[in-house]
């Protein structure tokens, strides 16, 4: 099994605690770059470590993230990070410009030497009011949006689109993508519809903010789908992302949790909302599996999370026991590891007994 | 002479039918709408033609059996006789599938007459990228005419590599997907009504938006 590092690049600095969006009268511009530089270390750490993928993400108007384009972050990350793969895991593409999304997406191909990997997401409910993008159009954005960008990396002549909801006269990208025909797709699979879209298009999935009996649901569909349209998904097609924290001892990682806890309350998106994220689940949003789309994102107690998989706190020993439970459940190629807090020192060394201990047993998996 | 009319219950397009004397050979026609003349090898009870025909003259001309077994330069004749017997000094064509060939024979055996050609789901090519006529061959650098070919994203029919040879290979052909259509005349006349008729009306120039990108004053 594949091991990815991932951070959202959170802000740790003075701020105030719930809500969303964020208000930036407290944000400090040295926190932030502290917070953007210790992230980039944590990456530069993980390659030299022998993690498979590093991977970053698109979130807006919060703490939570200081990347809202992810594109520019894995340009960072590209100077740092010269062996693994460099996952966006993803662009939101429905709330973006698709032809520049295939832009960015091949010029980092480019600056990789084909080391990119395109996750393409919804993302989380509350993007769509970042650029006022109506929620009840993402799936058709999303779709169309999908297609447009395989189109601008495979079609070489330059080619119009008349769209939907995007319409171009004439588009010829340059650079061109490295990996042919494309980039490996990845979208979030979390909600039947996803899943069936995945299948239909030969698309791989990735799961994040839910739960292995929820992913396991959601990949069951997926594979299920994939096979009526004559295929057999990879256990690489599937990405499960989950929290993490590894200590010397499952005493100190659930300390060091607990303390980082206490100072980073609160640090969340769509449900840092509830009335906004009422307003967009009226919208029609989550389809036709809502109670449980809606479900998944819902605030657990710290147990409850380690019980059903949402976040792997403990020594190497019980980590890898964690890590078992979610290869059997899911059989996915990829564990996107999250860094749970920001720690400093913990968090470096959190990273190296992953690297250390963690990762040369679940290699062979 | 004209006799039964079509009309579009959303557009509240008329179209007016009538027989032609296309050289001798009698061409039963539609026509509606007024301004620049666009022959489209088309039935005029589809869709787009209703929606062309609210900013050009349509003039749709039905293949029937007899004119799809004539050579593609055959058919190119049938049309340029058609246009004649409308009296029509400059008309673009709107064609499909095999006709597309048709179309480039009219471009470089009247390049002062027909301005512009618009060609769904062309085939023109074969899967090897030759052409479907070799006597096209010899000609198809004369073509002066700017074309739009149009392919659903849906059509199986089309690898990439046969829709990319007709702008590669076809002079100041642009190519046009049209997304989740099989046939875009068919399945999204809206769509492709909108992107032809821009083509139709400025040519080259409608690759530049001209859309108010206001929301308010």
């Amino acid at each position: 099994m594949k091991a990815a590092l991932f951070s959202t690049c959170k802000y740790h600095g003075p701020s105030v605690a719930g809500g969303w969006p964020v208000t930036g009268r407290v944000y400090s511009h040295e926190a932030a770059l502290e917070s953007f530089q210790s992230s980039l270390e944590q990456f530069r750490l993980a390659d030299e470590l022998g993690f498979d993928w590093v991977s970053t993400a698109e979130h807006h108007f919060a703490p939570f993230s200081l990347t809202p384009n992810p594109m520019i972050m894995a340009g960072a990350i590209s100077q740092v990070v010269k062996r693994a793969k460099i996952a966006l895991l993803g662009a939101d593409i429905p709330i973006l410009n698709p032809v520049r999304v295939a832009e960015e997406f091949a010029m980092l191909d480019m600056m990789t030497n084909g080391r990119v990997v395109a996750g393409m997401l919804r993302g989380t409910p509350n993007e769509y009011v970042t650029y006022n993008i109506n929620p009840a159009e993402s799936r058709g954005r999303f779709e169309e949006a999908m297609a447009l960008i395989k189109k601008c990396w495979t079609e070489t002549e330059p080619f119009g689109w008349q769209g939907r909801y995007y319409q171009y006269r004439t588009v010829s990208i340059w650079p061109r993508v490295v990996q042919k025909p494309h980039p490996k797709i990845y979208m979030s699979g979390s909600s039947p519809e996803s899943g069936e879209f995945a299948a239909r298009n030969k698309v791989s999935l990735g799961f994040a903010v839910t739960n292995v009996p929820l992913a396991k649901k959601a990949a069951d569909h997926f594979r299920e789908q994939a096979r009526v349209h004559g295929w057999e998904p990879e256990p690489d097609d599937i990405i499960y992302r989950v929290g993490i924290h590894v200590g010397e001892t499952d005493d100190q990682a659930l300390h060091d949790y607990e303390e980082a806890q206490k100072a980073a309350p609160g640090m969340r998106l769509t449900m840092a909302n509830r009335s906004l994220e009422q307003s967009i689940a009226n919208t029609g949003y989550y389809g036709r599996d809502a109670d449980a789309q809606r479900n998944r994102l819902m605030p657990r107690s710290l147990q409850e999370r380690i019980d059903v998989g949402q976040i792997l706190l403990g020594s190497p020993d019980t980590v890898v026991k964690q890590l078992e439970y979610i290869k059997r459940e899911l059989d996915c190629g990829v564990v996107d590891l999250t860094v749970a807090h920001q720690m400093g020192d913990k968090t470096l060394r959190s990273i190296e007994l992953m690297g250390e201990k963690v990762l040369p047993r679940i290699a062979n998996w | 002479m004209a006799d039964a009319a079509v009309v579009d219950a959303d557009t509240q397009i008329n179209f007016t039918r009538s027989t032609v004397d296309a050289a001798g050979t009698p061409v039963e026609i539609a026509e509606a709408g007024s301004g620049l003349a666009v022959i489209l090898v088309a039935a005029s009870t589809d869709r787009l033609a209703h929606l062309l025909a609210g900013q050009f003259r349509i003039c749709c001309f039905e293949p029937g059996e007899e004119f799809a077994a004539l050579a593609p330069a055959m058919k190119a004749r049938r049309i340029a006789a058609l246009a004649d017997a409308l009296g029509l000094q400059h008309y673009c064509l709107s064609v499909e599938g095999v006709d597309a060939l048709a179309a480039l024979h009219l471009g470089a055996d009247v390049p002062e007459k027909l301005l512009r050609a618009v060609m769904f789901s062309p085939q023109v090519f074969d899967s090897a990228g030759v052409l479907n006529d070799p006597s096209l061959a010899a000609k198809l650098e004369g073509i002066t005419a700017h074309s739009l070919a149009l392919f659903g994203t849906d059509s199986g029919g089309n690898t990439q590599g046969d829709t990319s040879l007709h702008r590669e290979k076809i002079p100041n052909c642009h190519l046009m997907y049209v997304f989740d259509a099989l046939d875009p005349a068919r399945s999204r006349p809206e769509a492709a009504a909108e992107v032809i008729g821009d083509f139709l009306k400025r040519g080259d120039g409608f690759l530049v938006s001209e859309q108010d990108g206001r929301l308010f004053p």
